[in-house]
């Protein structure tokens, strides 16, 4: 009988299991097609990205090209990509990996010496060779490998899953960028764009780096706890009287987040306090040894949060990969901070059995081109690189797709970056295509009017 | 040889019906590939004709999809649909997963030899057709038709209505059998009127008031009307101090147009004006100085939006901010998604693509991106003019900004020249424009590679060995960044036994030249090259220098080709005498790569508090641009006049000179009085400020997917007074605040919150939130700290980008003038829905998320504020009341009283403590924060 619609308590707490979205009160009243639900069994609840800004080099790493070893330091017999730097194009040499490549495992997937620890882990990894994207320059892929557009502002793959499935734990959020990009369109990576604001990611810490006492923002769990509450307790009445008297649906909107908050002060700290974990746990990680530390703790703090409920976790590097010189002093550094941490998570989300339902993905914005760059870098390369996938329904010791001799284009099952994004949703349930939100007329996707699901990859 | 000889044949045989051997060969060899790999996207079967291609039936690869026809039967090499299967184009590859194996490929490149035969004779017709759009009949409805005439309804009660406008609202309300609320009590219409008109609480003296009317008189011509209503305008002309994007360089020049658009409230600028200074305002005419710089200043609209400056394709960074520009004039002038219709025509809305880049035309020839930002060739950097000021100052700015746009343009041409890698002759040689070494020509024949001769380009060249005449051909296929007549010009070492008619083919944008060239000539320029004419060239288009061998006995040498804009000749002139020594210069133009990059950071770094504005121009090669296939850059369709969208305009094309961008003809278009709909946005908007929801509700959108309106009549007939009044904002604000509906009381339950819970019918008032920046701005004038002078440019100090966390707790100014980083708002604003300002946003969002809760609970400076108040409170007779009173602007009902006394006496802190805590609560409160 209530003459403007409001959310009764329990109903409100029924959506705050869907989501903090469910709060986003007029946001969500204009959305057109509302997914409630899932579209399909999903083979995973959550996913971890690992975001190696920058660019590593699929050469160098997962893509073994014997040919390229062979005719290093030749020219490269076609044409190279349009817009490269000049300083790469005048000569198109091909420069060989300097690494050691061996097979690894009962799959006998290659793996360089850049990653040993991960390539331990190779016959739990899909490895996808033939990634293509958008964006020769980072500004662009970056945002193509989060939004899914090199150009336009548009809502960030976590969000659109935030959107599409909401959180499993109503004290946190539904996604959760740790250490993000601070350039090359910086929040735009984690914003909800013209989705409602509930759904842009939470942050902690900043441009790969997570401070030691990094949390979310405005959270402040130091207080006087008593204190608050007594203010809390003034408020909410005050709150509550207004509500009365107006009837005013965001008005209770705002009493409810307010509750909602000082769980989540009390919830979330716990969440990500790292240091309680067990030293085996930390070691596993790399935590302690000054080189891994820091990326370490952005891995056990990415696999707390998918422990606690979080669907979509993104853990990113400094923007490091971008080795236009000195590619053997940079990757080495680079993968030596990532690669126990990445192992370590592999491993811990294995033994927790949390690797079947958790869906991890590794890669940059782009590759790097085969030839050689000035003296001894390597260029941007969205033409063919290499991403992996571990866990959630994918198969496992698996190499999907192929480069051209020399790792440069992709040629045989291309998986475009919009591809890519299709498959991610549809391991957690979603179709694509029917995951829309009307803005400025239009229907809006993450996969923009492309990207098909690459079944081929699928367990 | 073989197949060229294959292929004479076969091409005779094409006009006879196919042979039975032929298409016995489709059906063997060429059917099951198509099925195979091509009907899954292109046939009727599975619903898909991606591109508009359908190769299930002849007539479908004949005609062909959106790049014309797929196949030219006859010609392997010349058929898109084998240069695609191919894989010879990175944007065009086929089958877009995986390349056909080389024996699929060979079979369809002989069918296609053979003269494609083909035994499907199913028509297109007969597959689903493209619809086409009915503009005539869309010209009739609501949104784009002429403004109808009206008249105000009979009422009822006749005794309500203070005018036109009540009497529109009452006559829906009686129609629904509903009376409207009762009016507002006076302090609670003060309240909503000041905050209404400008943004503030009222002013604590304000019991004195009793006259509505005067009280609207004087915060109307109070300037913190321009900065309430200015702000909501930049929300539209997606305002900010930072590119965003890709690189988030500070844009130093942006805060004029902001205060701009503040002025332009105040001074109540005539719409239409302030419409057609923000299109075309660097090409107005002025009378004055000061006027002249007030447009510069407003086109800076234009520029403003975020852009990928270090996209590499530059055309497409130049569409993409074409495209960015048509999507916020569209929907913030005329509240159409005109740029749905890029890559195809509207789905939803009456816009053709052709209506698409009929618009884009006019802002392709405008100049807004252009040289680098920071020295590297892949980023740019983006237009700045001189503003103008007394001699001789405007001549030297003027000459500072040409000079680091020499700087620039230098800076891109040196380093392509390193593209060619020559190590010896070119070091020392300011060379302009754009070379192609003989590396990068297509060569035909066997051609002898020499490093013989010191005087040559890069580290080589090639000759003809004087063997095999006529077989030997160089082709350089050149590619110009920008449409205009070219010198271009041969480079090669003369010696005396050189041809000396060596047949040079030059195919430029103005056909085919051919012309006999002297190789033993020695070559004037930099001892390198010399000119064999000019020529138009349009950007994109055909450039080719064919270099012949035929009719020639002695050598020909090609080393390389260089296309200089005629406008680089002189400056090129120059350089090269610098170098020689014989003559001074700038020098800039014989700087190398590095130094220019370190002048032109110095240059930028001098200018940034300039007297300079933002401001777009003209561009040099200003003209119709070709329609974009799927709107993909490099597909290029038909050329398309510029013209104003079908929907809105049946006339011919209008008339634009020639070098002209056309944007002058688009804003005498735009305001003219027959573009009624214009005036209907605006009103709408202008309404939708006043009560929460628009007459349309959907205010960024008065398409198919938008709302219709709820008062038809009511939004023509205010659309016609705001023409009538010449566009007078403050006529028309007044107008409203002072209709009874606007003064009617907010409700909690009443018949009407029944019938029509979302108040369509405006019979009441509707709750609504305070905007983040009236959040902001009551705190400060709450404790007193609120500085109301207007400010300048609050971005200049933040450095060379906005990337950097900021921080605005100690600023006091009003929250338009802090600086707005994209991608980096200030906090306090971005958790409260400040708009985005990467796009238009003429309806913020409410959102109600947990972090503005912690922030309520948490934020520092908050607490900061409450304590401020409660040492003022606490000199106070009555702190408690007074607090209250204060800060939710009534006196407190006794019960709130009793719990706010007993919130102060139960606690265990001292008394400012408790004080502080009190007002920390009733800022937090709901009651501070939704106006009623």
């Amino acid at each position: 009988m209530n003459p403007t619609p409001l959310i009764t308590r329990r109903q409100a707490l029924q959506t705050a299991a869907c989501g903090f979205g469910s709060l986003a009160l007029n946001g969500i009243a204009t959305a057109a097609d509302l997914p409630r639900g899932l579209h399909h069994a999903p083979r995973a609840k959550r996913v971890i990205f690992l975001f190696m800004h920058g660019g590593p080099s699929q050469v160098d790493t997962f893509d073994f090209k014997p040919k390229l070893q062979q005719l290093d330091g030749q020219k490269l017999p076609f044409a190279p990509a349009k817009n490269l730097d000049p300083s790469s194009t005048s000569q198109a040499k091909l420069l060989g990996s300097p690494w050691k490549f061996e097979q690894h495992g009962q799959s006998g997937l290659w793996g360089s010496d850049l990653f040993p620890e991960v390539s331990k882990h190779l016959d739990d990894l899909c490895v996808i060779r033939s990634m293509q994207s958008k964006g020769q320059s980072h500004g662009q892929a970056v945002c193509m490998i989060h939004t899914g557009a090199d150009n336009f502002v548009r809502p960030s793959i976590g969000s659109w899953i935030s959107y599409g499935l909401g959180t499993e734990n109503a004290d946190l959020p539904a996604f959760v960028s740790i250490s993000p990009p601070a350039t090359h369109g910086g929040p735009r990576n984690y914003g909800s764009a013209f989705l409602p604001a509930a759904h842009q990611g939470t942050t902690v810490g900043r441009a790969g780096k997570l401070g030691k006492d990094a949390t979310f923002r405005f959270l402040d769990a130091s207080g006087d706890s008593a204190g608050q509450l007594r203010k809390l307790d003034l408020l909410q009445a005050m709150n509550r009287e207004h509500l009365d008297r107006t009837r005013h649906a965001p008005i209770e909107g705002m009493i409810q987040s307010m509750e909602l908050a000082f769980r989540m002060q009390r919830e979330a700290p716990g969440t990500m306090d790292i240091e309680n974990e067990p030293d085996h746990i930390k070691a596993l990680y790399g935590i302690g040894d000054s080189v891994t530390d820091n990326f370490g703790r952005q891995c056990l703090l990415a696999r707390r949060f998918a422990e606690s409920g979080v669907r979509f976790i993104q853990v990113s590097t400094p923007n490091v990969w971008d080795q236009h010189s000195n590619l053997v002093k940079g990757h080495t550094a680079n993968a030596a901070a990532v690669d126990r941490p990445i192992a370590g998570l592999l491993a811990d989300l294995k033994q927790r059995g949390l690797l079947e339902d958790t869906l991890v993905v590794w890669g940059g914005e782009f590759g790097r081109t085969p030839i050689v760059q000035g003296a001894n870098g390597r260029d941007h390369n969205p033409q063919g690189f290499t991403m992996w996938l571990a866990g959630g329904g994918v198969k496992p010791g698996f190499a999907y797709g192929e480069t051209d001799d020399f790792g440069y284009y992709a040629v045989k099952d291309k998986v475009h970056m919009h591809d890519l994004h299709a498959t991610i949703l549809h391991l957690l349930g979603i179709d694509h295509l029917r995951l829309t939100y009307r803005y400025a007329g239009r229907d809006f996707r993450l996969t923009d009017v492309y990207g098909e699901v690459v079944h081929g990859i699928l367990a | 040889m073989h197949r060229t000889f294959t292929l004479y044949l076969l091409a005779l045989s094409t006009a006879a019906s196919p042979a039975a051997d032929d298409l016995a060969f489709f059906e063997a060899k060429v059917r099951p590939l198509l099925i195979k790999h091509c009907y899954e996207c292109h046939s009727q079967e599975s619903g898909k004709q991606k591109g508009s291609l359908l190769l299930d039936r002849k007539e479908g690869w004949s005609v062909g999809g959106d790049a014309g026809p797929a196949l030219i039967p006859g010609k392997p090499s010349a058929s898109l649909l084998i240069h695609s299967i191919r894989y010879e184009d990175e944007d065009l590859q086929m089958p877009p997963k995986s390349k056909l194996p080389a024996d699929a490929i060979q079979i369809l490149e002989q069918w296609i030899a053979m003269g494609a035969p083909d035994p499907r004779t199913d028509s297109l017709a007969s597959a689903a057709s493209k619809k086409t759009i009915d503009f005539t009949a869309a010209r009739q409805t609501w949104a784009f038709r002429p403004l109808q005439k009206t008249t105000p309804p009979a009422v009822k009660h006749t005794d309500w209505p203070r005018s036109d406008l009540d009497t529109f609202i009452l006559a829906e309300l009686e129609a629904k059998n509903l009376k409207p609320a009762p009016d507002a009590d006076l302090r609670t219409l003060l309240r909503r009127l000041s905050y209404d008109l400008t943004g503030l609480p009222p002013a604590p003296d304000l019991s004195e008031t009793d006259d509505p009317s005067a009280y609207v008189d004087h915060l109307i011509s109070s300037p913190q009307f321009g900065e309430k209503w200015g702000r909501y305008w930049l929300d539209l002309a997606r305002y900010a101090d930072s590119n965003g994007g890709d690189r988030n360089y500070t844009f130093y020049q942006a805060w004029r147009y902001r205060n701009y658009v503040i002025n332009a409230f105040n001074r109540d600028k005539p719409y239409y004006q302030f419409i057609r200074e923000q299109l075309a305002g660097d090409l107005l005419p002025a009378a004055s100085p000061d006027q002249r710089r007030d447009q510069m200043i407003a086109s800076t609209f234009l520029a403003l939006g975020p852009k990928m400056l270090t996209e590499r394709d530059k055309e497409k960074l130049h569409l993409d901010t074409v495209d960015e520009q048509i999507d916020t004039i569209g929907r913030a002038f005329l509240g159409l998604t005109i740029g749905c219709a890029r890559c195809h025509d509207h789905k939803f809305d009456p816009f053709s693509q052709q209506d698409y880049y009929a618009m884009a035309g006019f802002f392709r020839s405008t100049e807004v991106v252009m040289g680098t930002r920071n020295g590297c060739v892949n980023v740019a950097s983006w237009v700045e003019q001189a503003l103008p000021q007394p001699e001789p100052a405007m001549s030297e700015l003027a000459g500072k900004v040409q000079r680091l746009e020499l700087a620039m343009r230098l800076k891109v041409e040196r380093d392509f020249m390193k593209k060619v890698g020559g190590k010896m002759s070119l070091e020392k040689l300011p060379l302009a424009g754009v070379i192609c070494d003989e590396a990068d020509a297509e060569l035909i024949g066997d051609w002898k590679q020499s490093s013989l001769s010191k005087n040559r380009f890069g580290d080589h060249y090639i000759h003809d060995d004087r063997r095999q005449k006529g077989e030997k051909q160089a082709i350089f296929r050149g590619s110009l960044p920008e449409t205009g007549v070219y010198e271009v010009r041969i480079a090669y070492p003369a010696k005396a036994n050189c041809d000396k008619q060596v047949p040079i083919t030059v195919e430029a944008f103005d056909g085919t030249h051919d012309i006999v060239f002297d190789q033993t000539k020695k070559p004037g320029i930099g001892g390198l090259f010399e000119p064999i004419g000019r020529f138009r060239f349009e950007k994109g288009g055909r450039a080719n220098i064919i270099i012949r061998t035929a009719g020639t006995s002695d050598y020909v040498i090609v080393d390389a080709v260089q296309f200089i804009s005629e406008r680089d000749i002189e400056r090129e002139a120059t350089a090269l005498a610098m170098a020689n020594g014989t003559r001074s210069g700038d020098p800039l133009l014989t700087m190398q790569s590095e130094d220019l990059e370190k002048e032109l950071n110095k240059q930028i770094n001098a200018l940034k508090d300039a007297e300079l504005a933002m401001a777009p121009r003209d561009a040099r090669d200003a003209g119709d641009i070709h329609l974009r296939v799927r709107g993909e850059v490099n597909q290029l369709g038909p050329k398309v006049p510029r013209s104003f969208p079908s929907v809105l305009h049946s006339g011919p094309a209008p008339a634009i000179p020639a070098g002209s961008s056309g944007r002058l003809q688009l804003a005498d278009w735009i305001t003219s009085p027959n573009n009624a709909l214009l005036d209907r946005v605006i009103v709408n908007r202008l309404w939708a400020q006043l009560f929460g929801r628009g007459l349309v509700s959907t205010v960024d959108n008065f398409g198919a997917q938008g709302e219709k309106p709820s008062h038809p009549a009511l939004l023509d007939h205010l659309a016609a007074k705001f023409r009538a009044s010449g566009g007078s904002f403050k006529t028309l604000i007044r107008e409203i605040v002072l209709s009874r509906t606007y003064q009617l009381a907010a409700e909690a339950r009443s018949p009407r919150t029944l019938a029509d819970p979302e108040n369509r019918l405006f019979g009441r008032r509707s709750y609504r939130r305070l905007t983040a920046e009236e959040i902001r701005d009551s705190l400060l004038f709450l404790t007193g700290d609120l500085k109301l002078e207007q400010a300048s440019a609050t971005a200049l100090t933040y450095g060379e980008d906005l990337d950097k966390p900021m921080s605005f707790d100690t600023e006091s100014r009003r929250s338009i003038y802090l600086p707005v980083a994209r991608n980096n708002l200030a906090p306090e604003l971005e958790i409260f829905d400040a708009a985005n300002p990467e796009m238009v946003s003429g309806d913020r969002p409410l959102t109600t998320v947990p972090t503005q809760a912690l922030y309520l609970l948490n934020s520092t400076s908050l607490q900061k504020h409450a304590a401020t108040l409660a040492q003022k409170a606490y000199a106070q007779p009555d702190a408690v009341t007074w607090l209250q009173q204060t800060i939710l602007g009534r006196t407190p009902s006794p019960a709130a009283a009793q719990r706010a006394s007993t919130f102060i006496t139960s606690s265990p802190d001292d008394r400012e403590k408790a004080l502080a805590d009190l007002a920390h609560v009733l800022l937090a409160s709901t009651e501070f924060l939704f106006l009623e």
